[in-house]
């Protein structure tokens, strides 16, 4: 039998957990009506977005959409997890998860083994999972659940269908920046770990002479312009070649990137082909773009859902809309309003799933939390048996040991 | 004639007018009553509302697209 004080200790710190979840349960409770409210907000919106779009697709044939909707063999895969940033909400955290690393294993897992698959955090608890594994983390978004706006997803947003339509120019991972032209290095300008862009000059080669050929050449030129026609024809040839030169001279990376390994120094002689340095490129570009999330169905339930985001999926065409499908007038045309309204979808689309994992985490943790109270209301009552029993026997004790002393005094 | 002005975060503007200026991505563009059935990009720029007690409005908004339907105007903007 425990001690008095001990099962009283463990009563009272078992009422203040109690206070303490049944406050958490409030504060969701009073957080998911914000959250549910801020949905049916957006509901308009996103009703009146889809409708439009499917007005306009419907009555447009070809495949509408341009490089959003177009398929690619999948090659590279970002995941996007959506999960809480705070704790204490059952399993809808892990369930996401859980989700994400049975994609990772399961469906992309031909990719993953080249280690094309990358995971995209929004939420703390995310990023604190996949920040360890190095192979997978593409980074977080974690702040965009302390203010959720629209304009702050659209950014997010942005940043995904840029990196998007980047993976559609078919950049190679790496490339070699050659010399095209021999020669005396004379200028060097940039550094192992630089970032460069496409078409950025890295160095160059003493060019001096060819400069001085080329002003040569305009000149004469210029004078037979006038006179021989046959000899400035061949003149002009050879200022082409000279400017082709002239260029090679020049080392320009092919991509955009970081560099890598840079083989030159100032005043060392370079022979035409070879590698004078290296690009990595270090723009992330996807394929594919799939959402997981917390879908809000209602304060007790939470249903996981997996989205592709990236290649947009055909909007649905409504047959209704078909019919209402009047003659309306197209500013500044139906393609043009296509391109315009799908990256608008598509933000509309990430801003959904943001609020849905938002309203669908509180509904979480109120009966989670809902789940705690109830559970230390019973430990509590088990915890009280306990301590009346206890003082129960100390009392009988007490009153055996006063009837005994009297009964010995007796004799 | 109606007009409603929807962003993803909230209503801006829901009620009766006498016209609205727009600037439409072809060019700046007024609607008044009994306007074709008209769909159309915005692009960043000022709608001007003028409402039934000929009062003034404006609203900046960085782009959107606007529905025109049988008196009813929806403006989704960003």
């Amino acid at each position: 039998m425990p001690s008095l004080k001990e099962v009283r200790n463990r009563i009272t710190s078992t009422i203040s957990t109690q206070q303490i979840t049944s406050a958490m349960k409030m504060v969701s409770a009073s957080k998911l009506r914000r959250a549910q409210d801020a949905i049916i907000q957006m509901r308009p919106y996103a009703g009146k977005l889809k409708e439009i779009l499917s007005n306009v697709t419907s009555s447009l044939e070809s495949s509408a959409g341009g490089i959003y909707a177009k398929e690619r063999p999948v090659k590279k895969v970002l995941l996007v997890a959506i999960t809480s940033n705070r704790g204490l909400c059952g399993a809808f955290n892990s369930n996401v998860l859980r989700a994400v690393n049975s994609l990772v294993h399961g469906k992309y897992a031909e990719q993953n083994k080249e280690g094309h698959v990358k995971v995209l955090c929004i939420g703390k608890k995310a990023s604190d999972f996949f920040s360890k594994n190095k192979k997978l983390y593409a980074g977080h978004h974690n702040e965009l659940f302390n203010n959720l706006s629209f304009a702050n997803t659209a950014m997010v947003a942005e940043d995904i269908m840029k990196e998007y339509t980047q993976g559609d120019l078919g950049s190679d991972e790496d490339a070699n920046v050659r010399a095209k032209t021999g020669g005396t290095i004379i200028r060097v300008l940039a550094s192992v770990g630089d970032n460069v862009t496409a078409g950025q000059l890295i160095a160059e080669t003493d060019n001096r002479s060819i400069i001085q050929e080329i002003a040569e050449v305009q000149k004469a030129l210029a004078s037979s312009k006038k006179t021989d026609t046959n000899e400035s024809e061949s003149l002009e040839k050879k200022l082409e070649l000279l400017q082709e030169q002239l260029e090679g001279t020049k080392f320009k990376s092919l991509i955009s990137g970081h560099i890598t390994s840079l083989n030159i120094k100032v005043g060392e002689t370079v022979a035409s082909d070879t590698i004078v340095a290296h690009v990595h490129n270090s723009l992330r570009t996807y394929d594919r773009v799939e959402i997981i999330y917390n879908q809000f169905k209602n304060a007790a339930s939470q249903l996981l859902t997996t989205e592709q985001y990236l290649p947009v999926t055909k909007p649905e065409v409504d047959p209704s809309a078909k019919k209402r499908t009047l003659d309306y007038i197209f500013e500044p045309g139906k393609e043009e309003i296509v391109k315009d309204l799908i990256p608008n979808a598509l933000k509309i689309q990430l801003y959904k799933a943001l609020l849905d994992s938002n309203a669908a985490e509180h509904g979480a943790r109120m009966t989670s939390m809902h789940k705690a109270t109830d559970n230390a209301n019973e430990i509590l009552r088990d915890l009280r048996l306990t301590y009346n029993k206890a003082r129960q026997a100390t009392i009988t004790k007490e009153i055996l040991e006063i009837v005994g002393g009297a009964e010995a005094l007796k004799n | 004639m109606l007009l409603e002005i929807i962003t993803p975060d909230k209503k801006l503007f829901s009620g009766e007018i006498k016209s609205v200026k727009l600037p439409g991505t072809a060019g700046s563009f007024g609607v008044l009553k009994d306007h074709a059935p008209l769909i159309s990009s915005l692009k960043k720029g000022n709608i001007k509302v003028i409402d039934e007690q000929k009062q003034n409005h404006s609203f900046a908004i960085k782009g959107g697209v606007i529905e025109v339907l049988k008196n009813k105007i929806i403006v989704l903007a960003e």
